[in-house]
Formats: structure tokens, C-alpha cells, sequence
């Protein structure tokens, strides 16, 4: 009896986006994330949380997202409004919730009710980051192959 | 007023004596690969003139919302650039801001932010020299 094990993560054809406004962030986030899963089908970047929803439908296994999201165009909604919406219209996407928010009441509130994984921006945020995509791809990796079933 | 001579005073000696950036974490999340780094570096001194500029226009129009929306994200930079000496400073802008007080303070936290961002700058692209 011999059971094939997947031991990678299981990247093929899985699409993260990054909403974040800073765009120093956002582009070493990409970088960083590219570097750990080249084999990742695509990261693709929004400045602006309206502009990750309307491309839902790509169907994102990751978000990424910065819980103070308007800081260059004011009009945009934050992050716990986007959040909201993408919860309201693809509940099962994993979201990685990110800020250097002090308050962190209003954001645990979030996290609780739309199920997000938060990560405070600091020195520690990329490797804490790469750790929870890991899990997430490993969660979703297909079953070990075993001929005997 | 003391103080506050003092304290530009301390930022400036700390900023002309020592780098201002520490690289370390940049090198170590991209595990030393030369070229993500120059690729994060030039991002930075792509972005970092803009990000003063929108400051500096906030500050002079006393829009208390934007210097705490622009300071906030601007320490999403500085954490990548390891440039700790200004996480207080734009805390503080960004919390006085919050309260729509004190632009006199904010002036002169925005003045010391300026001169860091400088030094900043010139450090990278001296390091970014290293990296072709």
C-alpha cells in the first residue's frame, strides 16, 4: 500500500489580492509573497477597496487587506466597509486583516464577526503573513491521492 | 521653545552621525536577494518624495483629516525601510491630527520627518548603487 502526500502548498491557480493604498507596502507585500510562492497564478494590487470588489468574481482564494484604507483617496470606503461586502458576496474568501491601528477594539470586533486573520503592521507583519497563507493553502490542498481507496 | 530647539537638534546630530534606515529586516524577508531588494529600494525612493510632498500640502492647508491619513500610512513605509526613529514622530502627527490640535507642534514634528526622509533617501541611493 503507498499513499502519494503533497507536501507543498497547494498554489495552482490560486489568485491573492493586496488592497492596500500605501504603495511601498503593497509592492514589497507582492515581492515578498512572489518570492515564497512563485508558483502562485497571480497577487494582483488595489489602491482602493471598491476596485478589489468589483473583481470578486476572479474569485481570490486570499485578501489582504489594510484595515485604514483611505488615506490617499478620501472618498473610498475603509477596510471594515469593504470587508463587509466581500464577506456579503464570496463569504468563503480568507482575509488577512492589516494595520497599524491602535484601537484594537474596533478591530477585534471585525475579526470575531467576519472571521479575518489579523496581523499588526510592524517588523514582524511579512513573516507572520507568509505563516498564515501557508495555513490557508495547506487547508485547502486536495486530499492525498491513495489508490487503495 | 527650548525643547523643542533641543529636540530638532537631537534628531538632526542622531541623523547626521548614524544611518537613519536599518535594512536588516528588508534583506532578511527577501531572503538577501539582491534584486527584490533594489526592486523594494527603488519603490521607496519612488514614493517617499510624493508621500512628503502630500504632507508638507496638508500641513500648510492646516487639513488636520489628511496629516493623519498621510502620517498613518507613512508608517507602513518606514516600518519596511526600518527607519524606527520616525514611528514616534508619525504617531504623533498622526494622533494630533486625530484631535485636529496643535499645528504648531505638528509643524515642527513634520519639520524633523522632512529631514529624516532626506537623509533617508540619500542613504538608499548611496545603498541601491551597491545593489547594480
Amino acid at each position: 500500500m503507498y499513499t502519494v502526500t503533497n507536501t507543498q502548498p497547494n498554489t495552482e491557480r490560486k489568485i491573492i489580492f493586496i488592497v492596500e493604498d500605501n504603495e511601498t507596502y503593497s509592492r514589497s507585500l507582492k515581492t515578498f509573497i512572489q518570492n515564497y510562492y512563485a508558483s502562485l497564478y497571480e497577487i494582483e494590487i488595489f489602491p482602493i477597496g471598491e476596485m478589489c470588489i468589483m473583481e470578486l468574481s476572479r474569485n481570490p482564494t486570499i485578501i489582504i487587506i489594510d484595515y485604514f484604507l483611505n488615506s490617499k483617496h478620501t472618498e473610498a470606503n475603509n477596510g471594515l466597509e469593504i470587508i463587509k461586502r466581500i464577506k456579503l458576496l464570496k463569504p468563503n474568501t480568507n482575509i488577512i486583516v492589516l494595520s497599524s491601528q491602535e484601537n484594537l477594539d474596533v478591530i477585534s470586533e471585525t475579526i470575531k464577526q467576519y472571521d479575518c486573520t489579523y496581523i499588526p503592521k510592524n517588523q514582524a507583519a511579512f513573516n507572520k503573513i507568509k505563516l498564515s497563507i501557508t495555513g490557508i493553502l495547506d487547508r485547502e490542498k486536495p486530499p492525498a491521492f491513495d489508490p487503495m481507496n | 521653545m527650548k525643547n523643542n530647539e533641543s529636540e530638532n537638534s537631537t534628531i538632526e546630530e542622531n541623523s547626521s552621525e548614524a544611518n537613519v534606515c536599518d535594512l536588516k529586516d528588508l534583506i532578511e524577508m527577501m531572503n538577501g536577494k539582491r534584486h527584490l531588494i533594489k526592486e523594494i529600494m527603488n519603490t521607496f525612493l519612488e514614493e517617499t518624495p510624493k508621500e512628503l510632498l502630500s504632507i508638507n500640502d496638508a500641513v500648510s492647508k492646516i487639513d488636520y483629516a489628511g496629516i493623519k491619513k498621510i502620517s498613518h500610512s507613512m508608517r507602513s513605509t518606514v516600518s519596511i525601510m526600518g527607519i524606527s526613529i520616525l514611528d514616534p514622530i508619525l504617531k504623533e502627527m498622526e494622533d494630533l491630527g486625530t484631535m485636529a490640535t496643535d499645528l504648531e507642534k505638528i509643524k515642527i514634528l513634520n519639520q524633523k520627518l522632512n529631514t529624516v526622509c532626506q537623509q533617508a533617501i540619500v542613504e538608499i541611493e548611496q545603498e541601491a548603487l551597491s545593489y547594480n
